[in-house]
């Protein structure tokens, strides 16, 4: 673990080349390039704009529009979606640095996740400029948000190393990372409160890390509660969080010398 | 000083049945074994001195690319050292580290970053990589489209604008059309000029015996000989030769043969053409020994290049010897263009070796041959002279594919042999037929 902090230190600068020559490469050769990475983001709130609020009359906070409740619970899903999904595939795309350079493979899984978090910077500038296009804030409570995208950075990072180092060994992995994902969206309560579940089955959401995360960025950008008033939320958090991350950094490094053979 | 001294190395891959295992051994708690091992490397040792150009040769699957792999790092040994001293460049393969999606020109700023070359410092570069490379507008496309030659062709330039101290290339070069290893070999001599060690894998042996002053001999993994390129050359040469050889001596076995002694006979006067374009000919051996001559007569004793089948002909070497010699082999090979090996033919296989020759003596060996029936066309063939037995024996000279024939066969050709039998018929009545 401290190694590969230190290697990531080492090389911060290469890194931030690679994750923005990555950032460019989804969109090297389509016509329209950087206007698709906000299109898709922005049909989605539309969907879901016109499907809870228009069609199902859903407004889970009083006197306050739909779509400033939806994008701070939604963006960070989008981050974290967009990352999982490539970074799963971190070796398989770096493959000619794999094998063919010399290069400290324990970093390649940040360059996806750096990637993806330019894309989450530039939606959580729009958060804030919506926000105060409808007159809410500025407030002091936002900046707990940074406490929030740390927590969401950490999670992202553990299960992307794990995923990505599984996925050398076993090309499944992608395919059920992607199912996972399609469920995880539904389980969080990122599209409905947790208001409309029954009190049973409270506990089970709670450990699901996401649900921290969006309730978190909710609490900052909506609701205005620190994440201190949930002690036993954020240490459930940490725990699975700290748990996914050193073991996905443990199996990755503990990979790392057979990922050559195999791609 | 040394730049790269590799140490007992030994590089055992791990080969599972089904790549699950492999996930399965490594979190494994009671440390079962899933794998059966394959050795690529079994300790192995050289060193190479600053400034060195050493090559690296052996068959296919010999371990070349897998020594270099772990000299530049990409691979770890098994077990063993390797200790590099130096910048290291390396030219593994074709498009070595090459982003396909992106353009050459994104391809060299994302290399050289990989490199730790800032994008001021190899915009410093550019110019002289793209002049190099030589391919024109083509390094504004995705490298996805260009052709391989293209690919070595950018690869290289790269790999040498990086100024390494250590310059290590994998095979890579002879991809490139013979314009482009040309200007690579004459840019290549300039850098080992500037003083950079060069480690170049090929199995061409005229390109490491014209660029490498040390050679590494390896052979399924196993280091066979560590010298001066020239000499290693050599006997891996012969070594290739010897198999060959081997595999026909079981053929030749069957084969009855009738004379003992070979002896020599006083010449007259005698005329022969010399050698023609010597110096062109791709040839091989200790030169202690000289092919002066080779030809084919035909029963009037004229010299000719179009055979027919089934006519008797003279084949026949004019040699010099520079020592004194003992079991002089004289021989040569045929072969069609594709390069199946028609016949090869010696005085040890007709058992008559000569037991001793002298410094100084000229001596004609020939050998009479009724040309069998092969399918018409062109044939190659090699003349060579050696010394030692069909098993054993030491090159002195071989003029590899020196001759060009025309063979003509007014049969069918279907095949390379025609074979001359004839078919014999028979009728039954039913009732004296018993099929069991």
């Amino acid at each position: 673990m401290l190694e590969t902090i230190q290697d990531i230190w080492k090389e911060r600068k290469l890194l931030i080349v690679l994750a923005k020559s990555d950032f460019k490469k989804k969109f090297v050769g389509s016509f329209f390039g950087v206007f698709w990475m906000f299109m898709q983001p922005i049909v989605n709130i539309m969907i879901y704009y016109l499907v809870f609020q228009v069609g199902f009359k859903s407004n889970p906070v009083k006197d306050m529009p739909y779509v400033l409740w939806l994008m701070p619970g939604i963006f960070p899903w989008f981050f974290f979606n967009d990352a999982l999904q490539n970074g799963v595939l971190t070796l398989n795309s770096y493959q000619h640095l794999v094998k063919k350079m010399v290069f400290r493979l324990d970093i390649l899984p940040m360059i996806k996740v750096l990637s993806s978090l330019f894309l989450h910077f530039i939606f959580l500038y729009i958060t804030v400029a919506v926000y105060l296009l409808f007159g809410e804030g500025p407030s002091l409570w936002w900046l707990q948000g940074i406490y929030y995208l740390l927590c969401n950075i950490l999670l992202i990072i553990g299960l992307t190393y794990l995923t990505a180092a599984l996925n050398v060994f076993m090309k499944d992995t992608s395919q059920i990372v992607n199912i996972c994902l399609q469920f995880g969206f539904w389980l969080a309560p990122i599209m409905w409160d947790e208001s409309i579940m029954p009190a049973v089955l409270r506990p089970f959401l709670k450990v699901n890390p996401f649900t921290y995360i969006v309730n978190g960025f909710r609490d900052s950008f909506v609701f205005h509660v620190g994440f201190w008033d949930r002690p036993g939320e954020s240490m459930v958090f940490w725990l699975v969080t700290l748990i996914i991350l050193l073991g996905g950094v443990k199996l990755y490094k503990r990979m790392e010398p057979h990922f050559a053979d195999m791609l | 000083m040394e730049a790269i001294r590799v140490e007992n190395v030994t590089k055992v891959y791990r080969l599972y049945d089904k790549p699950i295992d492999r996930l399965k051994e490594s979190v494994s708690l009671t440390h079962k074994i899933y794998h059966r091992p394959f050795y690529a490397l079994r300790n192995i040792s050289f060193q190479v001195e600053q400034g060195e150009t050493v090559g690296i040769i052996g068959t296919n699957g010999s371990g070349k690319s897998t020594i270099l792999k772990i000299i530049t790092g990409v691979l770890k040994p098994t077990e063993g050292d390797v200790e590099v001293r130096g910048k290291v460049s390396a030219l593994l393969e074709l498009g070595a580290g090459f982003d396909m999606d992106y353009t050459g020109v994104e391809n060299i700023y994302m290399n050289g970053s990989v490199m730790g070359f800032s994008r001021e410092e190899m915009d410093h570069k550019l110019q002289e990589i793209l002049e190099f490379a030589d391919i024109g507008d083509f390094v504004y496309q995705p490298v996805k489209t260009y052709s391989s030659g293209m690919l070595v062709r950018l690869a290289f330039s790269l790999a040498i604008s990086v100024e390494p101290e250590i310059l290590i290339i994998d095979e890579a070069l002879a991809v490139g059309d013979a314009f482009f290893q040309a200007k690579c070999f004459h840019k290549l001599e300039e850098i080992k000029k500037k003083g950079t060690t060069i480690l170049f894998v090929s199995h061409d042996i005229v390109s490491v015996k014209k660029l490498c002053a040390r050679a590494v001999w390896i052979e399924k993994g196993i280091l066979q000989e560590v010298g001066e390129a020239k000499e290693v050359c050599e006997k891996y040469l012969s070594m290739q030769i010897r198999k060959q050889n081997e595999e026909l001596a079981q053929l030749v076995e069957q084969i009855s043969v009738e004379n003992t002694t070979g002896d020599v006979r006083m010449g007259e006067k005698a005329v022969f053409h010399a050698i023609r374009e010597k110096d062109a000919i791709e040839k091989s051996g200790t030169l202690d020994g000289e092919i002066l001559s080779f030809y084919i007569r035909n029963g009037q004793g004229e010299e000719v290049s179009v055979l027919e089948v089934e006519k008797e002909y003279t084949f026949g070497l004019l040699t010099k010897f520079h020592r004194d010699l003992n079991n002089v082999l004289f021989g040569f090979e045929m072969e069609n263009l594709r390069g199946v090996k028609l016949f090869s033919i010696n005085n040890f296989l007709t058992d008559q070796v000569l037991k001793e020759v002298h410094a100084g003596e000229y001596i004609e060996a020939s050998f009479a041959i009724r040309l069998p029936r092969i399918c018409r066309g062109e044939y190659l063939i090699s003349p060579s002279l050696a010394e030692g037995t069909q098993e054993s024996h030491v090159v002195l000279e071989r003029l590899h594919n020196y001759l060009k024939i025309t063979v003509d066969n007014g049969g069918y050709n279907l095949s390379i042999i025609d074979l001359d039998t004839k078919a014999d018929f028979m009728r039954y009545r039913e009732e004296d037929l018993s099929l069991l």
